[in-house]
């Protein structure tokens, strides 16, 4: 993805931000793809715990 | 009356100088100084960890390991591991590198446990601290190890591996790799800002080293090559345990940053990586919360398991600590997310080897290590890798030359020194030994003298 600069000079005496991704479309992909895996996980979580029920249910 | 003021005005300026200058040497002798208290509850963590994850027989035994390990550590990194630091950056010529500040007639002076820097200094308010800090790396590294030899390993032969591990192959690789004359970082760009590859990947291979050689504990694997779960005799410690860890993470992350302001630091406002190169705390709080976070979930639903759950909390940390202090927080939970996700099927596939990891040391902190390592090289390829004009970038390939050189410098000396270890009868306790339990047979008080009364079933 590359560095937002070529040397830390500039990014230093202006006390910019320097993350990975800088003012790039990256930043809202990454947020994305965190969001997802976010609501992933919890839509996988529920479908295991609400099986996990059924099967005592069915016990 | 003009001049007096003028000369008062100028007291004045001096004094507030010096209180600036006095105040931010104070601050940054007690930032060190915390961080050493941060890892040793790390330590704590650990403790609680193995105890938990050990049978009932050998809870004790586990616990006793674990504290000398820390014990001779100290020792053992004040006697030769700082001295090594200091003089190996430049490889095994021992010459000084661009920064000066490496090098055996560098090391010589500051480091030799018989010069002054090595003991109470007034004019000195920080060796004693880095040191400290340096030296609690070191017992990490051999609590890292510990616990996956537990329940079968005679303690001498343990604290030798400790010691190999602790004052010496960890520091030659934070030495090469961590500072900022290291070969691998002036001329690789290898970057390894929160030490996934120094600390994490040569404990957890050391770790593998040792257990090639040490063998699975009796009743881990059947005759068909199966592996059978030996479960710990008290899981919530063990939880316990690992969010203690985390809490020491904390200090050990700190302490990988250099303070500005003073004549040590590499600038006079802003905060640095060993490195050289700026970084704020707040880079810090993000990318640790958000690993954290990205390494449970993902193990959560991939286990559903609690222990493999902490366990993804300390994946998530160490997938992100290459990079720390460069991720966007998204792209740290992402990657921490991914470490927690692989952390089981890589265990998993470790024990078809054969290999009998008790607590998941090597994959936890071997092979999540070189996803923080290798990940470090495909999403920040192209950052300045340390300070000074012409400085290598942070790039895949020096990022994997660093990951192999992290792999050997744990695996190798784990491997060889267990292996003389074993043929001079050091290593593994007798079967009997190990039947019995390694409490009744050798520790002179009992963990739990009125037993643990097992309570009523679930559900009932």
């Amino acid at each position: 993805m590359g560095s937002p600069f070529p040397d830390w000079a500039d990014a230093i005496a202006n006390n910019t931000a320097y993350y990975v991704g800088l003012n790039t479309s990256f930043e809202v992909i990454w947020t994305v793809v965190a969001v997802a895996l976010c609501v992933v996980a919890l839509v996988a979580g529920s479908k295991h715990e609400l099986d996990a029920y059924k099967k005592v249910e069915k016990k | 009356m003009e001049e007096q003021l003028a000369e008062l005005t100028a007291k004045v300026a001096e004094l507030e100088a010096k209180t600036g200058v006095a105040t931010n040497t104070s601050f940054a002798e007690v930032y060190y100084y915390i961080t050493i208290a941060f890892m040793v509850v790390i330590h704590a963590g650990f403790l609680a960890y193995e105890m938990g994850a050990s049978r009932h027989k050998n809870v004790l035994a586990s616990g006793i390991k674990n504290i000398l390990a820390f014990a001779f550590v100290i020792p053992g990194f004040y006697f030769v591991g700082w001295w090594i630091y200091w003089a190996f950056p430049t490889g095994f010529t021992l010459s000084a590198g661009p920064n000066e500040i490496s090098g055996a007639a560098y090391a010589n002076d500051i480091a030799l446990p018989w010069v002054e820097y090595m003991g109470p200094h007034l004019g000195d308010q920080i060796s004693g601290v880095f040191w400290g800090a340096f030296a609690l790396f070191a017992a990490t590294t051999a609590s890292i190890f510990s616990g996956a030899v537990i329940e079968r390993i005679q303690v001498v032969g343990f604290l030798i591996l400790a010691l190999v591990l602790g004052a010496v192959a960890w520091v030659i690789a934070a030495a090469w790799g961590w500072h900022s004359d290291g070969w691998l970082v002036t001329g690789w760009g290898y970057h390894d800002f929160g030490a996934a590859g120094v600390v994490h990947m040569v404990a957890g291979f050391f770790a593998l080293g040792v257990l090639i050689n040490l063998g699975p504990r009796i009743g881990k694997f059947n005759a068909d090559g199966s592996a059978n779960a030996i479960g710990g005799h008290n899981l919530p410690f063990t939880l316990t345990g690992l969010m203690l860890i985390i809490v020491g993470f904390w200090g050990f992350l700190m302490a990988c940053v250099v303070v500005p302001g003073e004549a040590w630091s590499w600038f006079p406002d802003k905060w640095a990586t060993i490195y050289g190169t700026p970084v704020t705390l707040g880079a810090l709080a993000f990318n640790i919360l958000m690993g954290f976070a990205g390494g449970i979930i993902g193990a959560w639903m991939f286990t559903r398991d609690p222990f493999w759950m902490m366990s993804g909390a300390l994946a998530g940390i160490i997938s992100c600590a290459s990079g720390l202090d460069l991720w966007w927080p998204p792209m740290a939970f992402a990657i921490g997310f991914a470490g927690g996700a692989v952390l089981k099927p890589a265990a998993d596939f470790l024990e078809k080897f054969g290999i009998d990891d008790a607590v998941g040391a090597v994959t936890v902190h071997g092979t999540i290590g070189i996803w923080g390592v290798i990940a470090c090289g495909i999403f920040a390829a192209g950052y300045p890798a340390h300070a000074g004009e012409g400085a290598a970038t942070i790039n895949f390939v020096g990022q994997l030359v660093g990951a192999v050189v992290m792999f050997l410098l744990g695996f190798v000396p784990g491997y060889v020194v267990s292996l003389v270890l074993k043929g001079v009868g050091l290593l593994r306790v007798s079967e009997a030994a190990e039947i019995a339990g390694l409490d009744p047979t050798k520790v002179p008080v009992s963990a739990y003298p009125e037993g643990i009364t097992t309570s009523v079933a679930p559900a009932e």
